[in-house]
């Protein structure tokens, strides 16, 4: 599918800014009309017929002939509807100066790091997320330990008081975010956590078009262990942080079990900045909703030593232009 | 990319202005310093008062030239450190306490001083004296030994450090040849005393290795970075933020109290005197410092 401009029938892209459907070419907003012609043949292009590169989990994509943005039907419909999205909130401009300001302290980076023109390969794509919910019932048991010490003349007292330690928990968990996108590492969505889920909202194909997607990669069964780490760890936290006055906890039965598992859908907004440099490659992520940043900038060995380098030497004159002054 | 590296030119130049500025300061403040020191020129000795010998071997331990060379030498040191140095030697009875040597040795020291009126500002003014006793006794007790007598500005720039510094490096000569060792304790009191005249320098070591250091801590601080920081907490997916607690119980069970005994150690120490003689006033009525050692 394509969304067109009724107007002008330029392609109609998603807003962040200004949160409508907005035609860059006439400047209308929410002026779009869906066509779904050719919807039936992935990889040509509904507007040029140009042929598209779709892989095998793209959901939407941009046409590299005439650069309308094609909503993939099969790929966002039936068993890969998303039951959620939050749209992007930070439009590129916006996640350019973010990154600007980010790195702009960052002396070493190379010289065209935060160049307009490297920024502007920004990507803006959609990534699929199963999202799961538990109802986790905690069980734990222990033997706690509380000590004291105190001095009376020259002997000096220790006082160890054992206590044993129940704690019970139902823990409702939901919405435990896992990426279902293989070629977007784990550890690196991870650290884009958390997204606002007030922000959640029921899936419409318009809030795709101006970016890429992806479906989801794999089912949801095959991420669940991931959700169920997360939610192991963040309940063994809230155990612990329960009996934290003692000075040491020895667990006797920590058991965890979870009821009303449940699993959906969704996708989650990522701007993406490819940066290479020296043959390297170095990818940068924003969560397209809160502007989190992470990524990390590569050196520039050469600014390194010329700063250094630089410094030494004027702090060195000054140095001696002081002591000169001095001597004189 | 011209732009791009007109750019970082023009960051570089931006990043370290505030050194660009802090170097031409102080390049004007050096240049007016050198152009007035050049005006003021040398402070010349304004003493009339004291005699122009310096060298005073009563103990006969120098030769007709070697004391024409140390005059020499010390007229020449005089003149760079502003003071007066003054070497004195005898070969008299000094007391048989370490005590009473003290008190003779100060006496002599502070008193010769005094009698030439030496300083190089003014009578009794900056200066310092050297003595040496050469004196055995015929029963063998060693009255030998030296002694640093200071005036004016010297007494305070002679501590207890610098006055261990000049006996030194006498004792390292003194015993093999008398006229090296006046003329250590000569080379290191005007040291001393030309140190003083400047207010204050850094060591030329400093200056070239802290900013070394200080450019190694920049470029290593200045490399770090994260990818990000883990912002979930435990909480972040549980409804409504808050757990349910269905059961919350600590039952005490067992209090076991166990004790050590505390060590007291206790020690003993005890104080030994030292050479230096603090700030004192010669019987005739002048300031003066110093201290010296009983060979």
């Amino acid at each position: 599918m394509i969304f067109k401009c009724k107007n002008c029938e330029g392609n109609v892209i998603y807003s962040p800014e200004k949160k409508k459907m907005i035609c860059p070419y006439c400047d209308s907003l929410d002026s779009e009309t869906r066509s779904d012609a050719g919807k039936d043949v992935m990889t040509l292009c509904p507007s040029c017929s140009g042929e598209v590169p779709v892989l095998e989990h793209t959901a939407a994509t941009q046409c590299p002939y005439c650069g309308n943005y094609i909503i993939l039907n099969q790929r966002v419909e039936g068993q890969y509807e998303p039951a959620m999205i939050i749209p992007f909130k930070i439009g590129k401009e916006q996640c350019k100066s973010m990154i600007r300001d980010r790195f702009k302290k960052f002396k070493f980076a190379p010289i065209d790091f935060l160049s307009e023109v490297r920024l502007n390969g920004m990507v803006g794509e959609y990534v699929p997320y199963w999202f799961y919910d538990y109802d986790a019932n905690v069980h734990f048991e222990g033997e706690g330990k509380k000590t004291r010490s105190w001095t009376t003349g020259d002997k000096r007292y220790t006082e160890v008081s054992i206590y044993h330690v129940v704690r019970r928990m139902n823990i409702p968990y939901r919405a435990i975010p896992a990426d279902a996108s293989i070629p977007m590492p784990d550890d690196i969505m991870d650290l884009m956590e958390p997204y606002q889920y007030e922000d959640l909202e029921k899936f419409h194909p318009e809030y795709l078009s101006g970016f890429k997607a992806e479906k989801y990669n794999m089912p949801a069964a095959d991420l669940e262990v991931r959700a169920k780490q997360k939610m192991i760890s963040s309940a063994k936290n809230l155990v612990s942080s329960s009996h934290s006055g003692y000075a040491s906890v020895h667990t006797n039965i920590y058991d965890i079990n979870t009821s009303n598992d449940q699993s959906k859908y969704g996708m989650l907004p990522v701007w993406k900045y490819d940066y290479t440099y020296q043959n390297k490659a170095y990818p940068f992520y924003v969560n397209g909703q809160t502007g989190k940043i992470v990524g990390e900038c590569p050196l520039s060995k050469k600014k390194v030593v010329l700063y250094a380098a630089s410094l030494w030497a004027f702090l060195t004159i000054a140095l001696a232009l002081l002591n000169g002054i001095f001597l004189v | 990319m011209n732009d791009i590296m007109k750019a970082a030119r023009k960051q570089y130049f931006k990043d370290f202005s505030w050194l660009f500025i802090v170097i031409g300061i102080l390049v004007v403040i050096y240049g007016f310093r050198a152009v007035t020191a050049q005006k003021t020129g040398e402070v010349t000795r304004s003493n009339s008062q004291a005699p122009s010998q310096r060298v005073y071997d009563y103990a006969g331990s120098l030769s007709a030239d070697e004391v024409e060379e140390l005059e020499a030498y010390i007229a020449k040191m005089e003149q760079e450190a502003q003071i007066d140095i003054v070497i004195l030697t005898t070969n008299q009875y000094m007391g048989v306490s370490d005590y009473d040597w003290t008190r003779a040795m100060v006496n002599t020291a502070d008193d010769f001083y005094d009698n030439g009126a030496f300083g190089y500002n003014k009578p009794y003014g900056d200066g310092a004296l050297f003595l040496y006793n050469w004196y055995v006794d015929d029963d063998g007790i060693s009255h030998k030994g030296e002694w640093l007598s200071t005036s004016g500005r010297m007494i305070d720039v002679i501590g207890s450090y610098e006055e261990g510094e000049v006996l030194d490096a006498v004792d390292r000569e003194i015993f093999y040849n008398p006229y090296l060792g006046y003329k250590a304790a000569v080379e290191k009191l005007a040291y001393y005393g030309k140190q003083d005249l400047q207010p204050f320098s850094i060591p030329w070591a400093v200056v070239v290795i802290l900013p070394l250091v200080i450019a190694f801590f920049y470029a290593t601080i200045n490399m770090k970075q994260k990818k990000a920081e883990v912002t979930v907490v435990p909480t972040t997916y549980v409804k409504e933020r808050t757990p349910q607690i269905l059961e919350s119980r600590d039952d005490f069970i067992r209090k076991d109290v166990s004790f050590v005994r505390i060590e007291t150690s206790s020690s003993s120490g005890g104080s030994h005197g030292g050479g230096s003689y603090g700030r004192h006033t010669s019987s005739g009525g002048h300031s003066h410092g110093g201290g010296g050692r009983r060979h």
